[in-house]
């Protein structure tokens, strides 16, 4: 290959992932699909998070006999506590657009309760909501609401 | 011309540590996957279209295992001298591996700055000899892997210029924006709690010192914007570097956000090795241009 060749070549990539981008970026505010191609899209953080003096979290919370017990992000053998956030947060999406039924959901977040080494009899997926100022001088002041109970076995 | 030599000095260099890099890397990813195969397998589930072809399952061991024994030898060839088809085999094999972890409920940008900067490394010729006709072409070609790869932090930019001129445009007190004196604390204890962290005292105090932070975000956000222009000076290429892996490493230690490969990629990509290795490169420099 002549270097010519390979000018022109590294050109085409170039321009090929700044297309793409744009691709991905149209089509996402279109129809709302996710990121087609996932690099050079890179509107992160455009604002701080919690902006609105308000955001939602996603947790994992336990039942057993007549207590719920909220599994704390504390990392685990199998998840670190980026995997548990990213595995969370990614089931609460899912279950909220309702992409696959009931039973799916209710096997997958009890085998990740398994997987990270518990053992309740049910389990909540829970969005927590709280305001970051407030929630820094009291951690216990969030507000929760059921997304998923695999107990009902059904989506709240 | 003198001032284009570092480059090419610089950029022989960077292309031998990615591909040392490269062999951190692929223990990592072995490690990874080795807790990834404990994993239940209904819990996987692909992000991605390209994933949910490519890996509709966890990758079986021996793919796995094929995948990195040929990452191995395709670095280790391209360590000794860089090769066209066994760079490009490499930088496929590391978008694969790569994708291999972010089929569990979420997917991130982590790592994807690697990625790129395999795909655009392995279609430069790295050269330690040049005739004096080429010379001129070579310049130009060893800066546009560096573009592409800095222009996902120019882009990045763009976005945030775009989204503080908006909420001032609207003139929205209750909008808080980067320029707000309450968006630094606001987005680093919202991102802290995602994992159950929370800031340290002496950290909120820090953050409630009027207008620091404010400037230091303008300023980083500028660097971001024009990240891409490093490849144009030498001195600027130092201050994007400084300014982009500090801002990386602030990010790792007081927001619990960690682009773990994005500061090492920067480093070896824009470091200015012709200054610190002086004699390989005087040596460098007395036989790159034959006429």
């Amino acid at each position: 290959m002549t270097l010519k060749t390979n000018y022109y070549l590294l050109i085409i990539v170039l321009i090929f992932t700044i297309i793409m981008s744009f691709f991905s970026f149209i089509r996402e505010n279109l129809n709302g699909k996710k990121e087609f191609y996932p690099f050079f899209y890179w509107k992160l953080y455009t604002k701080p998070l919690g902006w609105e003096y308000q955001i939602k979290n996603y947790r994992l919370y336990g039942i057993k006999n007549n207590d719920t017990i909220r599994v704390n992000n504390t990392g685990f053998e199998l998840f670190s506590k980026d995997d548990y956030y990213y595995y969370i947060t990614g089931e609460a999406n899912s279950i909220k657009k309702k992409e696959f039924s009931e039973e799916y959901y209710k096997k997958r977040l009890t085998n990740f309760g398994g997987s990270i080494g518990l053992n309740y009899d049910n389990y909540l997926l829970i969005e927590e909501n709280f305001n970051p100022l407030e929630i820094f001088k009291d951690s216990t002041k969030y507000t929760i609401k059921v997304i998923f109970s695999t107990k009902n076995n059904h989506y709240e | 011309m003198n001032k284009k030599i570092p480059w090419a000095f610089n950029i022989f260099v960077a292309y031998k540590l990615l591909m040392i890099f490269t062999f951190f890397w692929l223990i990592y990813v072995v490690l990874d996957y080795s807790i990834l195969i404990q994993r239940p397998a209904s819990l996987y589930r692909p992000v991605w279209w390209i994933q949910s072809i490519l890996l509709p399952k966890l990758m079986p061991i021996q793919y796995f295992t094929l995948s990195i024994m040929l990452s191995c030898i395709m670095t280790f060839i391209c360590l000794r001298k860089k090769r066209l088809i066994p760079s490009i085999l490499l930088a496929l094999l590391v978008l694969l591996l790569n994708s291999v972890r972010w089929n569990y409920g979420g997917s991130s940008h982590v790592g994807h700055t690697f990625v790129l900067t395999h795909l655009f490394f392995c279609l430069l010729p790295i050269k330690q000899k040049i005739h004096s006709n080429e010379f001129d072409l070579y310049a130009k070609i060893i800066k546009l892997p560096l573009i592409g790869v800095l222009i996902t932090y120019s882009m990045a930019g763009i976005w945030k210029f775009l989204s503080i001129t908006k909420t001032i445009y609207a003139n929205n007190v209750h909008n808080v924006s980067w320029l707000h004196s309450d968006a630094v604390e606001l987005n680093a204890i919202a991102s802290k709690r995602s994992l159950d962290n929370t800031i340290l005292d002496f950290m909120f105090e820090l953050y409630q010192i009027p207008y620091i932070w404010e400037i230091i975000t303008i300023f980083t956000f500028v660097i971001q914007l024009t990240a891409v222009f490093a490849v144009i000076n030498r001195t600027f290429a130092n201050i994007i570097m400084t300014v982009l892996v500090s801002f990386h490493l602030f990010n790792t230690f007081f927001n619990d956000i960690a682009f773990n490969t994005a500061p090492i990629i920067l480093i070896i990509i824009l470091f200015p090795y012709h200054i610190f290795l002086n004699n390989k490169y005087e040596n460098f420099k007395k036989e790159f241009i034959a006429s």
